[in-house]
């Protein structure tokens, strides 16, 4: 299907060309992403390792809109000479998307291993959860309580102590 | 994104979408990941929203290993209920932080340290029941076993003094990851760093136990005026804007005052909105909620307001 082309900004030096590690995502989509970004990902770093002559390597857990932006994400922080503040920033932008997304990449850093990514994605939705109730909690995130009355009040017993 | 109806309680083929949650209601895969990123407090209300919730907290160890016990819960929390929490991490905690619990004591820190023994982040600051020599004796215990503690916080616990520091120092200075750490955590700015060995330190001016600051500025008015080569202090000898973390004279601290009676810097204090009668800001911390959400060109502060309803009366 479709390729994107090279996200990197930095020039290769002609004796030490980049390489360009192909990814195939669950619909189809192969991306390339370079060697350096991909090391994010220990997943990737693994299979990079036993490397059969540039095939793409099937990702079957991640569709090619979030493989996108996963590769967005680690060629950014491959890139040389961002600065903190900047890259923070930048960060913020990128999990500025809806709740449903946030998830998508949360489950697809966890299955590729990205640290930064996980990190981010995970204390995004732990800022989400910070300070609300059981019931705001649920709304917010469309969850069905089906305790029973024996189990809520058990529940409640556990908890006593945190809340006099 | 299809609204999800409160009646279904399994899923049909249709909803079997790679990213989406398999059955409407229930608590979406990735918010299990997100589970050890939870402080104690929220770790409590997750456990009450749903049954699979509660199991996950009740049958995972991941949770528990990393224990953050800040504001609501730091004045309920005692020995004896932290002696349960961290039973949950069998033997596995790795991070015990307690923010402020002043009912924790010497004897309930020590009984969660025997049982963890590999705890390497010991955070007890604002612990004002427990003793320099409780911290000292919890981090004995702790190293005895060949574990090199990565980073101990102890700030605002009563009496401690040089040769306190000494002794903590000396354990976990040893670990080669820390020794490497330049820190920039600046006074004002957010996140306690969580690398630097020991947060407190000799302030070299007071020569008291505190949490001692660099400036931020390569080149700022201290230095400059003073001649000095650096400028490092705990927050009572030099005063710090609480945006930037630059040092302040005396003589502008007047001037440079925000509503909230926090310190800034001319800087700082020029970049943010002030109140129409006194012409002070906030600091953006205490900003939220109190300026104008019309975003009208001015504000009254809260301190304003009173005056200016008593005007309008008289």
């Amino acid at each position: 299907m479709s390729s994107s082309p090279p996200p990197s900004s930095a020039a290769a030096s002609p004796s030490c060309p980049k390489k360009m590690i192909a990814l195939r995502s669950s619909d189809g989509e192969t991306f390339e992403i370079e060697e350096a970004a991909a090391l994010q990902s220990k997943t990737l770093e693994n299979m990079i390792d036993e490397d059969c002559a540039g095939t793409p390597i099937p990702l079957p857990n991640v569709t090619g809109k979030i493989l996108a932006k996963v590769v967005e994400f680690c060629s950014k922080h491959a890139e040389p000479g961002v600065d903190d503040e900047s890259l923070r920033a930048w960060d913020a932008e990128f999990v500025n998307v809806e709740q449903a997304t946030v998830f998508d990449y949360i489950l697809a850093a966890n299955f590729l291993e990205i640290p930064t990514l996980l990190n981010l994605t995970c204390n995004v939705v732990a800022d989400m959860i910070r300070g609300k109730t059981p019931d705001e909690i649920r709304k917010f995130f469309n969850i069905k309580s089906i305790f029973s009355p024996e189990e809520e009040e058990e529940v409640r017993r556990e908890n006593h102590w945190a809340f006099e | 994104m299809p609204n999800l109806s409160f009646n279904v309680d399994h899923a049909s083929p249709e909803d079997e979408n790679i990213g989406e949650p398999t059955v409407p209601g229930q608590p979406h895969e990735a918010l299990l990941l997100v589970l050890p990123y939870l402080s104690l407090s929220g770790l409590i209300a997750v456990g009450e929203v749903c049954t699979s919730l509660r199991d996950a907290l009740r049958d995972d160890v991941l949770p528990w290993l990393e224990l953050i016990v800040d504001d609501p819960l730091s004045r309920r929390m005692c020995d004896e209920i932290l002696i349960e929490i961290t039973s949950k991490a069998n033997g596995k905690l790795r991070t015990l932080g307690l923010f402020n619990c002043m009912k924790i004591t010497d004897g309930g820190l020590q009984t969660v340290i025997e049982r963890n023994p590999l705890i390497n982040k010991l955070y007890v600051p604002g612990c004002t029941g427990l003793t320099p020599e409780g911290v000292i004796n919890a981090v004995k215990t702790l190293s005895a076993h060949g574990n090199i503690l990565q980073s101990i916080k102890i700030n605002g616990i009563y009496n401690l003094q040089k040769q306190h520091l000494q002794v903590l120092q000396s354990y976990v200075q040893e670990n080669p990851k820390t020794l490497e750490h330049k820190c920039s955590t600046h006074f004002g700015l957010e996140g306690d760093c969580n690398i630097c060995p020991l947060d407190v330190e000799i302030c070299p001016k007071c020569n008291e136990v505190r949490k001692v600051f660099i400036c931020p500025i390569e080149t700022c008015v201290r230095k400059r005026d003073r001649r000095l080569s650096e400028c490092r202090g705990c927050s009572s000898c030099i005063p710090r804007c609480i945006q930037c973390g630059a040092c302040v004279e005396p003589d502008d601290l007047e001037e440079a005052e925000a509503i909230c009676a926090d310190i800034l810097c001319m800087r700082c204090w020029l970049q943010l909105p002030k109140c129409d009668f006194c012409n002070k800001p906030y600091c953006k911390q205490h900003a939220e909620g109190q300026l104008n959400p019309s975003g009208s060109r001015g504000f009254v502060c809260e301190l304003c307001a009173v005056y200016e309803e008593d005007d309008i009366d008289v």
